[in-house]
């Protein structure tokens, strides 16, 4: 240790007992003196080191040893006792010395735990209570310096030494001034003052500090660890679909769509409770850690579930144990006694050929059921192996077969339950029908139709159509009342699209044979006043017309064929004839009629001369209730031009346009 | 598995977003979704009395802590919330109940 605060600690020679320091010397000790006092807060002024030897080991009692071989016995060893009992005596200082810390700390640096001189936790066993930590080892140095000068000169050094250190202190305070001439004493005593309260507030801290301080090391290592195991294990899941879904799917779900508008979404993981996610890197290893101990933990408790019924020997009945998992019941629902069939939640119902009572709740089951396999499904989808790489096609040829395996034996089992296959006519409505009657149901065909085969769509197709009128939508009533427009409107937009497309993929014949289906089975007056209705005809009517002009991707169709729809179109048209004017709603209901003239329009299409005639007789009312309601009254000019609009897409089908109607004068 | 986490995840996609929390005492307050834990204890920033502040003592308050059981409702933002995922989400832990079996 040859540095000891900047002092040279090089012992001098002994030359007469006086150190040999010149004036150079001097003032460099006394500088280094100041920089520490300023770093430390020390006033260095107050201490008079011309007298702190106290005479107190004049007092010491050296005397009265004699019987202490008697009295301790000779082989009683010191050295080893002390040893054993150091610890508690450390810790009893410490605790003496934290204690000691809540008494006046007057004003300097109180740090009881850290002495810069000598480490962290060392205390002079000497240290008198109330002293901040900093001045024993100021008097040590003291101490040191004045031992080694000797006593006289020690003495007078000392006081050459206060003067010059008050010229030091006025340096050291004109340098932090930077430079400025000595200034009044109010001057000083405002930096005095800063510094005090500089002081203070680093005591304050310090303080603070040490009273955390004061409860450290309670808890081992593996108690925290213990703790952190518990607490992460709520947060890690070992399969994040299982429990997370929710967050899983809509997460991605959002960053899909974010991507698709080109903001970057790429916080993909679910983020903890905390909502903390650190760098990922390093966590990599705790996580894989932290993935062991849960699953060491969860293999655990399933070995040994605990129990929520805790029954005791010899007592009568069992005690249910409440906790966050099995809560205690607000309500007591009674089941009641008997359904005609009573369908478990878990165990999908093999569809009966024969009676079946489309009770609601049977119905409802068997949309569960379809849901749950949906659901199974589109988990397989997620699960799905990647494609062979080269080389391993064996091994991954195994797992895509049993994979597909899988799928398969999931979609064929939805759809036996949707209840398409039944025959007809056993029951009405059609348990497919009735399927779709819920909104529930509506939803589910979209998702049920990604999983279908082609054929299959079709047969969905087909049923549906053979028993459209006795779809709950297809009745005309219903648009009067809220909640049927809502039902209308779920089945134009989850049922019509997905089927749209099937059919504007479909072959000429398919179509025939389906709009054939549709009007023999169907009573077309009824199915056209319904929107639904109108925008199958509508569909059906389209595709045709765009195959038979040879637009679709299937060659132009055979006379036969083309003659067949012709049949067909006839058929319909003497059907709806003197109807196509009810078709529109009573003004009053306000309701939209475009999907009348959509309809209206691939009528004109397919239509003969004398067939447009007749249409253009049967709606004309209508037709030029619109062109005068947008050319007079007073409607906002995006309504206008949407009646326009309507009118035109008949009329254009016609070769006509709303232009060209003449407005007969009032 | 980690238990029951049953009506935890819609809240956790909801962390960031204005919420409505109404008590059983009837006490409404809207505020920033902090977080949410598996007993459905609430935290909420900048938080706002909804009733007119007839609850004057709560004026300058600007977080709370929520515990789970004194609360009613939850008003979400209805954009924020995935209706038919949600639905998938329950029928999918009527399946497979987590095991009630933790320590």
């Amino acid at each position: 240790m040859s540095d000891f605060f900047g002092f040279n600690t090089v012992m001098p020679g002994r030359q007469g007992g006086r150190i040999a320091l010149n004036l150079e010397e001097q003032q460099e000790l006394d500088r280094q003196v100041q920089k520490y006092a300023l770093e430390t807060g020390e006033d260095f002024e107050i201490y008079d080191y011309g007298e702190t030897y106290d005479n107190l080991a004049d007092d010491l009692e050296e005397t009265r040893d004699d019987l202490n071989d008697e009295t301790f016995g000779t082989d009683f060893d010191f050295a080893k006792n002390t040893h054993q009992v150091a610890p508690a005596l450390k810790k009893e200082e410490e605790l003496y010395i934290k204690q000691s810390d809540h008494s006046d700390l007057g004003g300097n640096g109180g740090f009881a735990v850290h002495d810069p001189v000598f480490g962290q936790g060392t205390f002079a066993l000497s240290r008198p209570a109330g002293f901040g930590g900093n001045q024993p080892s100021l008097e040590e140095i003291e101490a040191q310096l004045s031992r080694t000068a000797g006593a006289q000169p020690h003495m007078q050094m000392q006081q050459e030494r206060k003067m010059m250190s008050l010229e030091e202190v006025e340096a050291a305070l004109m340098n932090i001034n930077g430079g400025r001439p000595i200034h009044s004493e109010a001057m000083i005593a405002e930096q005095q003052a800063k510094q005090a309260r500089l002081e203070q507030r680093r005591a304050e801290r310090q303080a603070k500090q040490a009273d955390i301080a004061k409860h450290n090391g309670l808890m081992t290592q593996s108690d925290k660890d213990f703790i952190n195991r518990i607490q992460i294990s709520q947060l890690v899941t070992d399969d994040p679909y299982a429990d997370d879904f929710y967050c899983q799917v809509y997460t991605a779900l959002r960053n899909r769509h974010l991507q698709q508008m080109g903001i970057p979404g790429n916080m993909m993981d679910p983020e903890g409770n905390q909502g903390d996610s650190r760098r990922r890197g390093g966590n990599g290893r705790t996580e894989q850690r932290m993935q062991q101990q849960v699953q060491r933990i969860v293999s655990d408790a399933k070995r040994n579930p605990k129990r929520t019924n805790v029954t005791v020997e010899g007592a009568l009945g069992k005690i249910a144990v409440n906790s966050v998992l099995n809560p205690r019941q607000l309500l007591q629902v009674s089941k009641r006694g008997s359904y005609t069939e009573s369908s478990g939640p878990n165990s999908p119902k093999p569809p009966s050929p024969g009676p079946v009572s489309t009770k609601s709740h049977t119905v409802l089951g068997w949309i569960e059921n379809v849901y749950t396999y949906v659901l199974a499904l589109e988990q397989k989808r997620r699960q799905q192996p990647p494609p062979p790489r080269m080389g391993e096609e064996e091994i991954a040829g195994e797992a895509i077969r049993r994979w597909n395996e899988e799928y398969g034996v999931l979609a064929r089992k939805m759809w036996n339950e949707l209840r398409i296959t039944v025959p007809i006519g056993i029951v009405h409505p059609h348990p497919f029908i009735s399927i779709l009657n819920y909104s529930k149901g509506k939803k589910v065909i979209p998702r049920v139709l990604r999983h279908l085969l082609p054929e299959q769509t079709l047969t969905l197709l087909t049923m549906l159509v053979a028993n459209f009128e006795s779809l709950n939508v297809c009745k005309s009533e219903v648009y009067a009342d809220v909640q049927g427009n809502q039902e209308i409107e779920l089945f134009m937009n989850t049922i019509v699209p997905p089927l749209l497309g099937f059919v504007s993929e479909a072959p000429f014949r398919i179509v025939v044979g389906l709009l054939a289906l549709f009007i023999e089975r169907n009573n077309m007056i009824w199915v056209a006043r319904s929107k639904p209705g109108l925008a199958f005809l509508t569909l059906f009517l389209s595709r045709a017309e765009i195959l038979k002009q040879g637009q679709g991707n299937y060659p132009i169709p055979e006379d036969r064929e083309v003659n067949q729809w012709n049949e067909l179109y006839h058929r319909l048209f003497n059907q709806l004839q003197t109807h196509f004017s009810a078709l529109f709603m009573p003004k009053a209901t306000m309701a939209e009629d475009v999907h009348v003239w959509r309809f209206l329009a691939a009528m004109a299409v397919g239509a003969t001369v004398d067939q447009q005639h007749v249409l253009v007789t049967e709606v004309r009312e209508q037709v030029l209730e619109n062109v005068i309601a947008a050319q007079t009254t007073r409607m906002s000019p995006e309504k206008a031009a949407q009646r326009i609009g309507n009118v035109n897409l008949f009329l254009h089908a016609l070769g006509l346009d709303a232009s060209q109607v003449s407005v007969p004068s009032m | 598995m980690t238990g029951n986490i049953g009506g935890l995840p819609p809240f956790l996609t909801l962390v960031g977003q204005p919420v409505t929390v109404e008590l059983k005492n009837d006490l409404a307050i809207t505020g920033v979704l902090v977080s949410v834990d598996q007993f459905l204890n609430i935290k909420l920033d900048n938080i706002k009395v909804v009733d007119e502040e007839r609850y004057p003592h709560m004026l300058a308050v600007k977080n709370c802590f929520i515990r789970g059981s004194v609360v009613r409702y939850v008003q979400l933002p209805a954009p924020s919330v995935d209706t038919a995922l949600l639905q998938d989400a329950a029928r999918r832990e009527r399946q497979q109940p987590a095991t009630g079996a933790r320590k």
